[in-house]
């Protein structure tokens, strides 16, 4: 009877790490992918200024959930994703807005992959 | 460095941990679902260590689901005698009455060489000594020898066997077990007086035996 209740409180602190990790990895892509879409949007429209702050914002929230997610997904690819974070500020200039483009799109295609990596689905689980 | 001697450290106490909830067995004696458990827990531990870019949680999340699934399977497979039959399998006999039983070792793939060791293992050199011969569930084979075979107890020759009970280690390495002198009946004062008569401090002792019967084993500690 100890034994099953010590797997008994084994399965909620695997249930509470599971929901606390697809949390994390959600909010942060959620916050992250925001910023990224949106100043994708802003150097669409040719707005290199908006489309420079975006990518700092953008930049900045992923350093700040970094240390969250790195607790939940493979460090090479959060690593991966932050260094393509960091390129955007620089790349939003009017003679680079189109690698800019190129390269936002890159990374929130990445962010999406792994969120999406994160959720309990078939796919993922196969 | 450090980050992986700090996550050798917490997976070790994640294993030390799975392994206690799992429950205590020796290697030999594991059933093949706590054998299959016991591989994948060290297989998964290492994963983590070797792979610092790997999220520790990952190795832990695993570990401790491998722990919980092998705990419900048994307290499932104590209530549910078929599906212990389905993971665990049955005894099966392999010799009987002196006769090996080909079909049942052809069943099991176990060749006459083996079962030829492993009777020798078990202090059995004729097959034809041999009642009955069991293949338990967790590889181990139990030996039935025939009536004839069979060593001579005390009862049957007529000797007179005195039960002292299991000798209990009241003085362990200079150290008095108060919870082993309860098993013997054996109070403080007791041991004092066994002590006295022997003239010895506890201290003095590496181990001091005593059973149901009172008698007194000691062995004195060596001088470093």
């Amino acid at each position: 009877m100890k034994r099953l209740i010590a797997a008994g409180i084994l399965i909620a602190v695997i249930a509470a790490i599971c929901v606390t990790g697809s949390l994390v990895v959600r909010r942060t892509g959620e916050r992250v992918g925001g910023f990224l879409t949106q100043a994708l949007e802003a150097a669409r429209a040719g707005d290199v200024d908006g489309a420079a702050r975006l990518a700092r914002q953008a930049e900045a929230a992923y350093m700040e959930a970094e240390a969250g997610i790195n607790g939940f997904v493979h460090h090479d690819l959060v690593e991966e994703l932050g260094a393509q974070i960091a390129r955007l500020p620089a790349l939003a200039a009017p003679d680079t807005l189109d690698e800019f483009i190129s390269e936002a799109q890159s990374a929130a295609v990445m962010l999406t992959h792994v969120v999406k990596d994160e959720s309990p689905c078939l796919r993922n689980v196969l | 460095m450090l980050v992986t001697l700090v996550r050798t450290v917490l997976l070790y106490a994640t294993v030390i941990l799975g392994l206690r909830v799992m429950g205590k067995r020796q290697i030999g004696d594991m059933q093949p679902n706590e054998l299959v458990t016991t591989i994948l827990i060290s297989d998964i531990a290492t994963i983590p260590i070797q792979d610092i870019k790997q999220p520790v949680v990952n190795g832990v999340l695993a570990i401790l689901a491998l722990v919980c699934l092998e705990v419900t399977l048994s307290v499932v497979m104590l209530k549910w005698d078929g599906l212990r039959r389905v993971v665990d399998g049955r005894p099966t006999v392999v010799i009987r009455r002196g006769k090996p039983d080909q079909k049942a070792m052809r069943a099991l793939r176990l060749t006459v060489d083996d079962l030829l060791e492993r009777l020798r293992q078990q202090q059995v050199f004729s097959v034809e000594d041999v009642a009955f011969a069991i293949m338990e569930t967790n590889g181990e084979l139990s030996v039935l020898l025939k009536p004839g075979c069979q060593p001579a107890t005390a009862a049957q020759v007529g000797a007179a066997a005195e039960d002292g009970g299991l000798p209990a280690p009241v003085v362990c390495d200079g150290k008095v077990r108060e919870e082993f002198m309860a098993a013997v009946g054996l109070t403080r004062r007791q041991l004092a007086a066994l002590l006295d008569e022997q003239g010895v401090a506890p201290d003095e002792l590496f181990l001091m035996t005593v059973d149901g019967k009172g008698r007194v084993a000691l062995v004195r500690r060596e001088k470093e």
